[in-house]
């Protein structure tokens, strides 16, 4: 196998600050925060482009690939390869035994821009109370684990911070799941959820460009969605006021307003009659009128043309026309008798 | 417009048309600023939004215009009572909107009329049943966008008073009520007043107020007949020649 010592050479050179740190074999461990420079020598092989391996048992292909410019842009850019690789010991590798996979609650020693220590303990404590707690041991399970919605799949490329994103970035994390309706069904989860938001207010307005109403996460909270049954659920009865009336939002909601069912009318007006109802008379109202009005104007206009009258005039003149036909037809139809008859 | 070889007479008194006024500038803003809010897929509607500086300032506007047809509504109240009040409290001289059995009968003989049954139109009155439809789809369409509206406008306040469903209802009130009454004035009305071939492209009465004779006499021939008995009943008073003043010239009896 040919290494691409060119483009090895150049990744070492950009992220190589000391000489000391491009030695190969079991390096000590380096200090927590030493950056990107720390994973210079990771990077020296996992930056090639199509760095793989192919299980022998189930010939699955694992690709090992990082790209060094992904990982700058990531939040995750100020950490290095063994902060969250912890189990990875020198080249060639020697883990640890039992192996420590990489968990994104565990304690990488970062800390945060202002320098305080900083874990995702919380996000994953939170994370497995969750209704979608089963993705975290089952990859299998469809429920998204962390990387499926921070990175869209790929750890090393999180976006530097959940708050830049817009609107509708946020709002595609979960519709990417929630609006396959064969999916939801399956799991059985609603199917009608993300197509009864796109009927609400807060739905239209970010349309329009607002950026403060309300997505998904901001009600349903980003790692501890849980069913309105659930008492812990942010939408449950006893917590869904203060959801409503969180801050930025409708200050001062009491359970009345929060239980209106506006972010997801159309499965509310499933459920009510009266709602389905007022849907239907108006339905009924509308047509039922527009139907009188428009029949209206078409009589109205055609009475100016005169177009009945012109209609009747033709109808009875194709009336005396068929009548004009019928002693030719008497005549035609006697002779095909004797034809055949003789 | 106007054939100055032919008398007029005052159709809608200068404070009719203000309230007419008002209620046009407030529905089309009304109507401007919330249809894309009713289609948000529908780009070309979107546009309004750009045009006028973002969704804020559209709710600004359509909160605003809101407030207009609200007052409005209030004024007409207000007048209606001062109607009754000068004609002494008697319903059918101070409010000839009201609906009667003539309207039912001449929207029977309309119909006859359509179908090449009889040979002329029924005579209608100062207002026929296609105005009175129009004025009372008012009635109804204004208190029901009005309840609705301010619900959504405020709705941690009336959320928080009223049941549960309030909001809930509102929504549904509010965006198909809208359709309706927005169908109504683009198909319905405007067919009265513009494409109808007699008066395309435009009636001018909402403008300057005025009816020619020639028009009173086809469309409103009742009324025409009675203006002209008041007229020789109180033979040598007013001219009716054509005015520049807006005092109401035709019927003398209750401010039109």
């Amino acid at each position: 196998m040919a290494f691409r010592s060119g483009i090895a050479g150049v990744a070492a050179a950009l992220l190589m600050a000391s000489p000391a740190q491009s030695q190969r074999g079991a390096a000590p461990l380096p200090s927590p925060v030493s950056g990107a420079n720390g994973s210079a020598p990771c990077l020296r092989c996992h930056a090639l482009p199509n760095l793989a391996v192919r299980d022998s048992a189930t010939l699955a292909v694992h690709r090992y690939t990082v790209s060094p410019d992904t990982l700058a842009a990531s939040a995750h850019a100020r950490l290095e390869c063994r902060q969250c690789h912890a189990d990875v010991q020198g080249y060639p590798h020697e883990f640890t035994t039992p192996r420590r996979p990489v968990s994104c609650g565990a304690d990488c020693h970062a800390t945060d821009a202002a320098g305080k220590p900083y874990t995702h303990q919380r996000a994953l404590t939170d994370f497995e109370s969750s209704a979608h707690r089963k993705g975290l041991t089952d990859a299998t399970s469809g429920s998204p684990r962390c990387t499926t919605c921070h990175g869209g799949g790929d750890p090393h490329a999180v976006p530097k911070s959940p708050h830049t994103l817009t609107s509708r970035q946020k709002m595609a994390q979960c519709v990417t799941c929630h609006d396959d309706r064969a999916l939801m069904t399956q799991h059985k989860v609603t199917p009608d959820a993300v197509s009864s938001y796109r009927r609400s207010f807060h739905y239209k307005a970010i349309t329009f460009g607002s950026t403060t109403a309300a997505v998904c996460q901001d009600c349903h909270t980003a790692h501890r969605p849980l069913p309105h049954d659930s008492t812990a659920s942010s939408i449950a009865v006893g917590n869904i006021a203060k959801t409503c009336g969180q801050s930025g939002c409708h200050r001062g909601a009491k359970l009345n307003f929060a239980m209106s069912g506006a972010n997801h009318l159309a499965l509310r007006i499933d459920r009510e009659p009266i709602l389905a109802f007022l849907e239907l008379f108006f339905k009924v109202l509308t047509l039922g009128t527009m139907a009188l009005l428009v029949a209206g104007i078409v009589l109205d206009v055609q009475v100016k043309y005169r177009w009945v009258a012109l209609l009747r005039r033709a109808l009875a003149w194709l009336g005396r026309q068929l009548l004009s036909l019928r002693r030719p037809l008497t005549l035609v139809w006697g002779a095909v008798r004797r034809v055949l008859v003789d | 417009m106007t054939d100055h070889a032919e008398r007029h007479f005052i159709r809608l008194s200068l404070f009719q048309r203000v309230q007419h006024w008002l209620m046009l500038g407030s529905f089309l803003a009304l109507a401007i600023t919330g249809l894309p809010m009713r289609f948000p897929e529908t780009h070309w509607l979107g546009v309004v939004y750009t045009l006028v500086g973002g969704l804020a300032v559209a709710r600004t506007i359509h909160r605003v215009s809101a407030v207009v047809m609200i007052l409005d509504g209030v004024l007409h109240l207000g007048y209606l009572f001062h109607l009754l009040r000068k004609s002494g409290y008697d319903v059918r001289k101070a409010w000839p909107i009201i609906p009667t059995l003539k309207d039912a009968s001449d929207w029977w003989q309309t119909s006859r009329y359509y179908w090449g049954l009889r040979p002329d139109l029924p005579p209608y009155d100062r207002f026929s049943f296609r105005e009175k439809f129009d004025y009372f789809a008012v009635f109804w369409g204004l208190p029901v966008m009005m309840f609705s509206g301010l619900v959504l406008w405020f709705p941690v306040f009336f959320g928080n008073a009223l049941p549960d469903l309030t909001i809930g209802i509102a929504y549904v009130m509010h965006s198909d009520e809208a359709i309706l009454a927005i169908s109504a004035i683009v198909v319905w009305h405007f067919y009265n007043v513009h494409y109808n071939p007699d008066k395309f492209p435009m009636s001018w009465v909402w403008w300057d107020g005025r009816i020619s004779e020639s028009e009173i006499r086809k469309e409103h021939p009742l009324e025409y007949e009675r203006l002209l008995q008041e007229q020789q009943a109180t033979a040598g008073a007013a001219p009716a020649t054509p005015s520049t003043s807006n005092d109401p010239i035709e019927d003398p009896g209750v401010d039109r």
